[in-house]
């Protein structure tokens, strides 16, 4: 039962927070949400993006390896490893050292990230596949194409809601500003849309680079690593090689990336969405399972060319 | 209008006003309040048929709106100074003779408090939640939000003490 003082203060609210009209339109909410759907394949996008442009440029690190124990697949790490092992993969909870097979280690965190820092400085041109899976509010799946020498990207997303998407990101500069351009094809309504974003100073509201975003920018990347937040968190034998996992906080949970011990080359990224942070959480976790394939032309086209399906009608960005 | 429209549109029309008063407690700002419920419908709409699964609609969208609150107070964080009272001054109830002044004082008394303190007083003093309730839409144990409110109450019991004085 509440005091005399806390009835009052409940009145009191009420009073505060009356007599404003509220009355939302539907169709200005369905608006939104295609709009909110669009940011997010951008987000996704952006995500992955990012990580291998900075891998080609040797800032590495941060963005890169989507780990966890998680991901429903079981996963391949090193180089051209193929997605979607055979073997089974050991089961860990995030914050835990990831198994029953984790054994103690030497390697400092500073160790593994100049190894990581190298091991990508030597890849030559791979095209990264990205298998990712989303659970929590927002259930989907897709995977990811991306040329780690130009940072283009090619994505295919199945959300569990909004049906199959397909999406070609690309990145330029206009007046010293880094963009991004994204392509989409959408199944449910067999439209396509073309949308661009500033990548760099005062990004425009809706972009994927804000502070929540998990993109980061150099100056972040670097930030992030000399935070000394940063911490070795397991190994786990995955697909039979040994995977050093590391963590690091961002903006909206904390992420994850996991490392072959022997290539040092992320082989998973795991992002936990408002992770420990005493609010409620919708238990919001994105998986990427990496594999490094080798550059070829058709990989090549596929990534970079964008080829949107026959009979798809061009609507604007917006709609 | 298909039925996801129709049901969505039926929740809307019966939950925004409540959202939309316990967005402008969390955030103090009616257009903030509006934008913040626009997306939390936003996003309820784009994830509909999890959200009727649910074992409460409205706490599933409560949840959302408590993370885009907490999304927003983030960002806010970070790119801007937020308004907090000065070091040592705790907040202080006006005249509580003038209605309106001490609204205001009340409003700005919530606005000083942690974002989970303020959700915590929102839920449980303007929504009438038990203690259980709040816990299920916060994602924590009765105890923590007995521990939340009892922060909370501290930190504004100059208001409370005022109104007290007056009932």
């Amino acid at each position: 039962m509440n005091s005399p003082r806390e009835t009052q203060l409940g009145h009191d609210l009420h009073r505060l927070a009356s007599g404003q009209p509220f009355t939302p339109d539907l169709a200005e909410i369905k608006q939104l949400a295609r709009q909110r759907h669009r940011r997010g394949l951008m987000r996704r996008g952006a995500t992955a993006a990012g990580a291998v442009v900075l891998a080609a440029g040797g800032l590495f690190f941060g963005v890169h390896g989507f780990s966890g124990d998680h991901g429903t697949a079981d996963t391949a790490v090193g180089p051209t490893a193929s997605a979607g092992g055979s073997s089974s993969t050991a089961s860990a909870t995030p914050g835990q050292s990831a198994s029953g097979t984790m054994t103690p280690r030497l390697e400092t965190v500073a160790y593994v990230a100049k190894q990581v820092e190298a091991a990508l400085a030597s890849v030559n041109g791979d095209i990264v596949r990205d298998d990712q899976v989303r659970t929590g509010l927002d259930n989907d799946s897709g995977t990811n194409w991306i040329d780690s020498r130009t940072g283009n990207e090619f994505m295919s997303l199945t959300g569990n809601t909004t049906g199959k998407s397909l999406a070609w990101l690309s990145f330029g500069s206009a007046n010293g500003v880094r963009t991004a351009t994204q392509v989409v094809a959408e199944y449910s309504t067999n439209t396509w849309y073309s949308t661009t974003l500033r990548l760099s100073g005062s990004a425009p509201q809706g972009s994927s680079v804000n502070q929540s975003s998990p993109v980061m920018t150099p100056a972040e990347i670097k930030t992030w690593v000399d935070s000394g937040k940063l911490k070795i968190v397991g190994h786990q034998s995955i697909n039979g090689h040994n995977a050093i996992a590391l963590r690091g906080p961002w903006a909206l949970g904390y992420r994850e990336m996991w490392v072959d011990s022997q290539t040092f080359l992320p082989g998973r990224i795991f992002v936990d969405y408002y992770a420990d942070q005493g609010m409620p959480s919708q238990d919001l976790k994105l998986t990427g399972n990496l594999t490094w394939l080798p550059r070829t032309q058709s990989l090549v086209s596929m990534v970079n060319d964008v080829h949107v399906p026959a009979g798809f009608k061009q609507v604007a960005s917006s709609q | 209008m298909n039925s996801r429209d129709e049901e969505f549109g039926e929740f809307m029309r019966n939950r925004a006003s409540p959202l939309h008063q316990s967005a402008y407690l969390l955030c103090g700002d009616w257009h903030l309040a509006h934008d913040l419920v626009q997306d939390t419908l936003a996003k309820a709409y784009l994830h509909w048929p999890r959200v009727r699964q649910a074992d409460s609609q409205d706490a599933y969208v409560r949840r959302i709106l408590l993370n885009e609150a907490r999304g927003r107070w983030r960002r806010r964080e970070r790119t801007a100074a937020v308004s907090r009272f000065p070091e040592g001054r705790e907040p202080v109830a006006p005249d509580a003779t003038d209605e309106i002044t001490r609204r205001a004082g009340l409003l700005q008394a919530l606005q000083s408090l942690p974002l989970r303190q303020r959700a915590t007083i929102v839920l449980r003093y303007l929504e009438g939640m038990s203690e259980r309730e709040t816990a299920g839409v916060l994602g924590c144990s009765e105890g923590t939000v007995k521990s939340q409110s009892a922060r909370a109450l501290g930190t504004l019991r100059n208001y409370l003490d005022r109104t007290e004085s007056t009932l």
